[in-house]
């Protein structure tokens, strides 16, 4: 059918996706009283003592789909998802915050989806050797490690031990630098490691660097390992096909086969699972975030839940629930663009 | 026998290591292929006639191990036993000496490369060296003729490197680079006209465009001639066709049957032709070696076995073919269990002349007259 | 038909799946993870069920609920191992030893009733959508998508968030929480296996011969589409507890003091830096309670994993 049309297609189905997780949200703070509901509207905390005016001017009395549009209105055209318990509005809030995610994202993703293709290739090309065998125990770890129990052992290891990887985006030093009143440094980015190449400020580059080791270290270990299952058993299916046994006799040598042949057949669906990484993201990221105090959204949204404080919570569902769509759609495709089987209809 | 043969296969021992036990696939299989000669090998699913032919490109997957016997090929004036070459070795005859096409031409192309694609690295495998020298040759023509040379200098000194190691690490790494790698472009405009010719000769109309094409774009019939293509693009003195028309529709089989017996004659092949089919064996092949259980049962050219039955099995195949106006007639039994096989001839519960001695003994391969064997006790003192 | 015939009718039935079970418990056998995994759990089981008599309640509990962990003291500061504390004390004097082995109960507890919660909602929504198609089934499929819409940790914490202001225990909240987020996964597969099974020959036959719905889905269908959804259910037991003690860890589960692994975990986050002396001071405080969660996850993973492998038709008979 063509990639253009698959493209579109994929795209209109994601619409009412959306649509739905929205609504989803929307029912779900239903469930609240009246009173706690209006707090997702207030944007001031003087505005705290006009409750009822608030109630009435969102339409908390009336029925549930004027209340749907009068709440969608105040998150897509007012931006307001309501204030936090530090009277500061969530939008803004999570905005500050999203850089510290977006790099300990930025630097974990790709990692995770090389490592976990590339060891369930070698997983499935050597099957039941050592190699095999040393991975399929690696995945099986880092499918039953707690990621939070994990993150902790390694700090008080590597951080209190060893004092090599602090927690934090940055030291102390290096915040004097930044925050100093005439300071040469600027903000453009707002991510610390990609700021400090364009600052010049290479030493600022190294301990971001640094700060980023275990978090990075922790998602990938973990999440990895899903991939690698999953490449591994589609590396083994891919083995088994004739267009192999037809490569072989064509003379290819093993690792000609393997690298040509079983490698890209094999690659296709570990592509859809790297893509429903993402999501496992979300949740690693939150949890490590909290452990190694990275002050993104994710440590955010959870010290935020801890207290029972809903605003910033909803608009974190709400933001992850786009983010999770938006990816998957990537994910299909990129998967139709790699098999030819859909690309060419 | 009175020339060598290109192919003799002796005592072929094959067995199968799995989980339910030992299955012994293949016992002291034994027979020869002379040049230009296309051999039939038929027999019933399970048989072992595919696992044959795998054993000669010593193809056979794990858990297969061959236990015994040997595979001879003849090339270039010596007898080589292929079973005791190195893998390396091996890698030179598979496609180049002896090529094989499979059942399902849909899966014996890899989805994801284009025809062209996979035609290519068959030709790119064993053919480089010859297309450097064809580079250089025109090259070398162009420039005493007076004109400009076909090949920078560069170019030239690369391809000369080529020829005599085409997998150096310098050349590997010279092609990755981009300015220095038109030498690369070069062979592969090469290799695309091969490729196109290959296509033509299998009588594929447009084959400019169905060399770009993916597996899944062709129907059954032209997957099957890119596959003979991919095949014999390297002019392989034995195809070994396993099946090959088995899951096509009947009018294409016929096609292909056709083509395949005209390539025969343009190319020159030997050809082993496995089936399950008595009618295509009557149509394509010189020669008949009937399987059974494992065994070659019975070996003779085609009228003799057609004619002249000798071993219980053939017969009773032969009177299995439908014909108008006869009542349908089938073996009674199934085929045994290879995993314990029976004591003595494989066929003795099925066999209407079974003797006690069959149940007991395993019979011999029995020279019944000047090229026709059979594996019977029957015919222990020569013809009955 | 005489109780007796009935009964005679009844083991010639199962005999075909008697045997395929004792096949399976073979190769679980043969399966050196399988048995490493089984191990495992059993030691928990055993663990669990001993309890009361590892760690008797009696002398130190409070507000008479043995999942309660006991407190020596009030001192903050967590106390290394001894005679008296086997594993040390935590923040508040709360005894380790009792909060593992107890945990080991509440473990069982949530990942049980969570994964019984999530396979009974998702079997039912996904039998119904799988077996009678249409509308039915875009309409049920359109709602597990939306659910699944989101990535589980985040729409759990904004479930939890949402119930405990209603009055509902937080552990509880947790759980329906877990449950809501869960069951989705589970009619997805359900729905697939079901719509492979349905254009199966034998499904048709037995329609033709007049079969009544709930007949060839409970005779027919399930049990030949339930084998993969009971598989992947194992192997999710380990993976709510992990959720489950990640959501007590981040404050949302059990309350403070109460016996579980991810809520020991929590309290010792002041704790993990040591002291300037000694950066390993406190270890016991979360090495202890993450080695129990991280062996029990481990059992109940490496046994689904081998279970799957088990019963990969493509494998099952090599």
């Amino acid at each position: 059918m063509g990639l253009r049309t698959y493209v579109i297609r994929r795209l209109l189905l994601s619409i009412p996706v959306l649509f739905g997780a929205v609504l989803l949200i929307f029912a779900v703070v239903q469930f609240l009283p009246i009173g706690l509901r209006a707090t997702l509207f207030i944007q001031d905390p003087r505005q705290v003592r006009f409750i009822d005016q608030i109630i009435a001017e969102h339409g908390l009395d009336q029925p549930v789909y004027v209340q749907f549009y009068y709440w969608l209105r105040a998150v897509l055209v007012e931006q307001n998802l309501g204030l936090d318990r530090n009277a500061e509005p969530v939008f803004n809030a999570m905005m500050a915050r999203l850089p510290a995610t977006v790099e300990i994202v930025m630097f974990a993703s790709p990692l995770i989806v090389l490592v976990g293709l590339y060891l369930g290739v070698l997983s499935g090309a050597n099957k039941d050797k050592l190699v095999d065998h040393g991975s399929r125990i690696l995945a099986i770890m880092g499918t039953s490690l707690p990621s939070f129990w994990f993150g902790i052992v390694l700090l008080s290891i590597f951080y209190a031990g060893l004092g090599w990887f602090p927690p934090s985006r940055w030291g102390q030093e290096v915040n004097k630098f930044i925050t100093a009143p005439n300071t040469t440094w600027t903000w453009y980015t707002r991510l610390i490691t990609i700021d400090s190449l364009i600052n010049g400020e290479y030493w600022i580059f190294v301990d971001g660097i640094r700060h980023l080791v275990l978090p990075v270290t922790i998602l990938t270990l973990l999440n990895s390992a899903v991939i690698v299952r999953v490449t591994r058993s589609s590396m083994l299916e891919s083995l088994g096909k004739d267009y192999i046994t037809a490569a072989k006799a064509k003379g290819l040598s093993k690792r000609e086969v393997v690298n040509r042949h079983a490698r890209r057949n094999a690659l296709i669906p570990a592509i859809t699972i790297s893509g429903l990484m993402i999501a496992s993201l979300f949740t690693g990221v939150t949890i490590t975030e909290t452990v190694f105090n990275m002050g993104g959204i994710g440590q955010y949204a959870a010290e935020s839940a801890r207290v029972l404080d809903i605003p910033p919570v909803i608009g974190y569902t709400l933001l992850s629930a786009v983010a999770f769509v938006l990816s998957n759609l990537v994910v299909d495709i990129l998967y139709a663009y790699v098999d030819p089987r859909i690309r060419l209809g | 026998m009175a020339e060598k043969p290109l192919v003799y296969v002796k005592d072929l021992d094959l067995r199968f290591y799995t989980y339910d036990g030992v299955v012994e696939a293949l016992d002291k299989v034994t027979l020869y292929i002379k040049d230009g000669e296309t051999i039939g090998v038929v027999g019933e699913t399970g048989c072992g006639k595919s696992v044959t032919g795998l054993s000669e490109l010593v193809l056979v997957p794990p858990p297969g191990r061959i236990e015994g016997g040997k595979v001879i090929l003849r090339k270039d004036e010596k007898w080589l036993n292929l079973l005791r070459q190195r893998e390396a070795y091996m890698r030179t005859v598979r496609g180049n000496d002896i090529s094989m096409i499979f059942q399902d031409p849909k899966s014996a192309l890899n989805p994801v490369y284009t025809v062209k694609q996979q035609i290519s690295e068959a030709i790119l495998h064993h053919r480089v060296r010859e297309l450097c020298q064809k580079l250089l040759e025109e090259d070398r023509e162009a420039v005493e003729s007076g004109k400009k040379g076909t090949l920078s200098h560069r170019e030239k000194k690369t391809l000369e490197k080529m020829l005599k190691n085409p997998k150096a690490l310098s050349i590997r790494f010279r092609s990755k680079i981009p300015f220095l790698n038109s030498f690369k472009r070069k062979i592969k405009d090469e290799v695309t006209k091969e490729v196109v010719k290959m296509l033509k000769d299998m009588r594929i109309p447009d084959p400019e465009r169905v060399a770009e094409m993916y597996p899944h774009e062709l129907s059954g019939g032209m997957a099957q001639r890119a596959v003979i293509a991919m095949a014999l693009s390297c002019n392989p003195k034995l195809l070994i066709a396993d099946e090959p028309t088995t899951n096509l529709d009947v009018t294409v089989q016929l096609q292909i049957l056709t083509l395949i017996k005209d390539l025969k004659k343009e190319y020159g092949m030997t050809i082993q032709y496995i089936t399950h089919d008595m009618g295509v064996v009557a149509e394509m092949c010189d020669r008949v070696a009937v399987m059974y259980a494992g065994n070659v049962v019975e070996l003779a050219d085609v009228n003799e076995i057609f004619k002249n039955p000798l071993h219980p099995y053939t017969k009773a195949l032969l009177e299995c073919i439908p014909r108008p106006g006869c009542e349908f007639k089938s073996i009674e039994g199934t085929v045994p269990s290879l995993i314990s096989p029976p004591l003595g001839c494989r066929f003795n519960d099925r066999c209407p002349y079974a003797m006690e001695l069959c149940t007991k003994e395993k019979p011999v391969l029995i020279r019944a007259s000047e090229r026709h064997y059979v594996l019977c006790h029957l015919f222990r003192g020569g013809v009955k | 038909m005489s109780i007796r015939a009935r009964f005679q009718r009844f083991r010639t039935e199962m005999q075909p799946r008697m045997k395929e079970l004792r096949f399976t418990l073979k190769l679980v056998r043969k399966s050196p993870l399988s048995m490493i995994g089984s191990g495992v759990i059993l030691f928990f089981v055993i663990l669990g069920a001993l309890a009361p008599v590892l760690a008797p309640p009696g002398d130190m509990s409070q507000a008479g609920d043995p999942f309660m962990m006991p407190k020596d003291g009030i001192k903050l500061i967590p106390q290394p191992p001894s005679p008296k504390h086997p594993f040390g004390t935590m923040e508040g004097q709360y005894d380790i030893y009792y909060g593992c082995i107890w945990g080991t109960l509440t473990a069982f507890r949530i990942g049980l009733s969570v994964i019984g919660g999530s396979l009974i909602i998702g079997l039912v929504i996904g039998i119904l959508a799988g077996y009678y198609g249409g509308w039915i089934d875009e309409l049920l499929m359109r709602f597990t998508d939306i659910i699944l819409a989101f990535p589980g940790l985040i729409l759990a914490m904004a479930l939890v968030v949402v119930l405990v202001p209603l009055g509902i225990e937080r552990l509880d909240a947790v759980m329906l929480a877990m449950v809501l987020v869960g069951w989705p996964g589970y009619s997805r597969l359900i729905r697939g296996e079901i719509l492979r099974v349905k254009n199966e020959d034998y499904v048709e036959a037995a329609k033709s011969v007049g079969c009544s719905d709930l007949r060839i889905i409970s005779r027919h269908v399930l049990p030949n589409s339930v084998y993969s959804v009971l598989i992947v259910s194992t192997l999710d037991i380990g993976t709510m507890v992990l959720f489950a003690a990640a959501l007590s860890f981040l404050g949302l589960g059990a309350k403070p003091g109460y016996s579980d692994w991810g809520q020991i975990i929590s309290l010792s986050r002041n704790w993990i830096y040591g002291s300037p002396q000694n950066p390993y001071q406190y270890w016991y405080t979360f090495i202890i309670p993450g080695l129990f969660i991280s062996f029990f996850v481990l059992g109940w993973n490496l046994l689904g994993d081998a279970l799957r492998d088990i019963f990969d038709p493509t494998l099952r008979r090599k």
